[in-house]
């Protein structure tokens, strides 16, 4: 049995990770760099090990560390969370070969998925539909232009080790393709140390719809619903929400049975994400699976019920998953906002800095996964997610309107945040028609002007609150040597006439 | 007492005058009924303008305050007005200095340099890019002008603060 698990991870994934070992009874294992000695992940835990220096590259991706730091504390298991060593084949492996259990899928299964090439002609002998394109890596340019005619030009040319778009391009006239494929090449080289690139036919108004799947070693595997990210900056994933707007119960279905087989291709155990290409006909093309949990994991959690983080660590205990198919409902709808310390206007450049003042939204049907707390340091060393606010509501609508509330609840003063940017995006017509793609920040805010309709009464109130403070920041330094305290909380504002000197006559 | 205050693109000119018992507020001439509290902590407070509630906090930065307000930050300039027009009068803006340096936002390496020593830029341009968080961010001017000089190399890792491009 698992009695103490340490968390590979930092920030609110290893909070949200610690959260559900407590309700098990399950002891926690932190670990932390020198950036973060004071941050939340650290003070939850009950018990932390230092790992190293504030670079991932000296801490949270030093294998052998995080190991060692396991061994020392007596764990039992080993969770990744996203990122850093979650999708290391190499690390699964070790964790494995040092006796411990990895909260995850065998690294075998990493391996098949985490290569595009691989994962997507692995695929392709289940039946699983992928984008028209090439199942090999671009050797020869000349050889490929017959065959790139048939399937159509628009194309994107990707990198086989790829992700976050680097190393991809799109090619709309033949004639730029050779310097576009020696482009990509290049930029996957640096970026991966994989120069391998492939062709696949370009979607032009393509969602982004994953299926959550669930494995046990027993034989089973349950897809639980979809999610819609076609909200991205970046390429990066910004809102979330479940059940997608486009997606009706036969194309649920569809999806996941495909999304079910994926998984069987690779022997798939433990919780994963199968990543698909949908246009608005409905059609679905295999893009990746992810083999951990995601990030958008509480927009599923709140539609079905479920904690996700307590059936992986079930099946990681070798147990059967504790449903079946027919027991997952959807209810409701449910939306993330990842909450970033960027500011969307200058085009999302990280703010780092000290939260000077944090206070989360609550209510009725809010939920925030974070690892931060007041005063808490958005280091420059990792991602700067600060919070993902997710809520849930009866439909669609709800949720964005509770959304939009939650979002005017949230405090955060000293770091810029995506706060308005999320609240813009949200109430924006087409979004609440549901007609998304993954082009839509591009198409609607090419100019990056988030929030500007500003209601008058508003920027009043911060004209008037910042000339108050500064006239009582006046007034205290001019009286400072009366040794007047005022004490009364709620009053007409002012002091005692006698002890005033009009700001005039002090400048 | 008279400031200028400018939020976003509107300035307001607020005159608040102690009358002992209380602060009369006047906004661009209106006369408006003017409550607020005082706590331990005095960055947040509540105003209340014509029963209209708000729940605030300010902070000063850099010679201007940072006004949470109704689930945003916004940047606000508020000075005395008289200060305000003698500057105007001598063709000058409040943040003239800020706007012909740019600075690093944060710890990073310079990855690219869009533009040379020389070279005439616009408000809004980009000049350098910036790795930072594994991201590439490109800096932009805050003014037009032309490149007086570029203190950084490609390649070279910069603190937080630091004078990467001067605009004459």
């Amino acid at each position: 049995m698992i009695g103490k698990i340490l968390i590979a991870n930092r920030g609110e994934i290893a909070v949200r990770i610690m959260r559900s070992c407590r309700e098990l009874g399950i002891t926690t294992v932190a670990v932390f760099s020198d950036a973060d000695a004071d941050a939340y992940h650290t003070r939850y835990a009950d018990e932390a090990y230092h790992i190293g220096p504030s670079p991932s590259s000296e801490s949270y991706l030093v294998g052998e560390r995080i190991i060692k730091a396991a061994q020392d504390a007596g764990a039992d298991a080993v969770h990744p969370g996203y990122g850093f060593l979650a999708e290391n084949a190499g690390f699964a492996g070790m964790v494995q070969d040092a006796g411990l259990v990895w909260i995850g899928p065998r690294s075998d299964a990493i391996k098949t998925m985490g290569d595009k090439l691989t994962a997507r002609h692995t695929v392709q002998q289940f039946d699983v539909p992928v984008v028209p394109g090439f199942e090999k890596a671009i050797d020869d340019i000349e050889l490929l232009t017959d065959e790139i005619e048939k399937i159509g030009y628009p194309v994107l040319i990707k990198a086989a080790a790829g992700g976050g778009g680097k190393g991809m391009r799109v090619v709309s006239d033949p004639k730029d393709l050779a310097s576009a494929v020696r482009g990509a090449s290049n930029e996957a080289r640096n970026a991966f140390g994989d120069d391998r690139v492939y062709i696949e036919k370009y979607i032009a108004k393509p969602r982004h719809i994953e299926i959550q799947v669930m494995a046990d070693s027993h034989g089973n595997v349950v897809y639980i619903g979809e999610r819609e990210c076609s909200i991205q900056r970046r390429h990066q994933k910004v809102i979330e929400e479940a059940p997608s707007p486009l997606v009706n119960d036969e194309m649920r279905k569809r999806m996941g049975e495909a999304a079910v087989n994926v998984a069987k291709s690779c022997g798939y155990v433990n919780a994963g994400t199968v990543e698909f290409l949908a246009d608005n006909d409905r059609n679905f093309y295999f893009l990746e699976m992810n083999t951990r949990l995601q990030v958008e994991h509480p927009v599923t959690e709140l539609i079905t019920g479920l904690d996700l983080v307590k059936e992986q660590i079930n099946v990681a205990n070798g147990g059967k998953l504790s449903f079946d198919q027919d027991d997952i409902k959807l209810r409701g709808h449910a939306i993330e906002c990842r909450i970033y310390a960027e500011d969307p206007e200058s085009n999302f450049m990280p703010s780092t800095g000290e939260l000077k003042s944090y206070r989360e939204p609550s209510g009725p049907g809010v939920r925030v996964d974070s690892g931060v707390v007041e005063r808490s340091v958005i280091p420059i060393f990792y991602d700067p997610m600060i919070a993902k606010l997710c809520v849930w509501g009866k439909d669609r609508r709800e949720a964005i309107d509770r959304m939009i509330r939650a979002i005017s609840e949230y405090r955060i003063c000293g770091v810029s945040t995506t706060l308005a940017f999320h609240e813009t995006v949200l109430d924006h017509e087409v979004f609440r028609s549901g007609d998304l793609s993954t082009h839509f920040i591009d198409d609607y805010f090419a100019d990056r002007k988030f929030g500007v309709n500003e209601d008058e009464h508003i920027l009043k109130a911060a004209a008037v609150a910042a000339s108050l403070f500064d006239y009582q920041e006046s007034k205290r330094i001019s009286t400072a040597s009366g040794g007047h305290t005022p004490n009364s909380r709620w009053r007409k504002a002012g002091r005692k006439a006698g002890l005033r000197t009009p700001l005039e006559e002090t400048k | 007492m008279n400031y200028a205050a400018r939020v976003l693109d509107r300035e307001f000119v607020v005159s608040l005058e102690d009358r002992g018992e209380k602060i009369n507020l006047e906004v661009d001439g209106n006369s408006a009924e003017l409550m607020f509290t005082t706590r331990k902590n005095k960055h947040r407070f509540l105003v209340v303008i014509d029963n209209k509630s708000y729940d605030v906090e300010v902070n000063r930065t850099n010679g201007k305050f940072s006004v949470f307000v109704y689930g945003r930050e916004f940047e606000v300039s508020a000075e005395d007005e008289r200060l305000a027009r003698i500057r105007e009068v001598a063709g000058m803006g409040s943040d003239v200095d800020d706007s012909r340096e740019i600075h690093a936002p944060m710890p990073g390496l310079v990855v690219d340099i869009l533009k040379k020593k020389g070279e005439a830029i616009k408000k809004g341009e980009g000049v350098i890019v910036i790795e930072a968080m594994k991201m590439e961010n490109e800096l932009k001017s805050e003014a037009d002008g032309v490149i007086d000089d570029i203190l950084v190399d490609i390649g070279q890792s910069v603190e937080k603060g630091a004078c990467l491009v001067k605009l004459q």
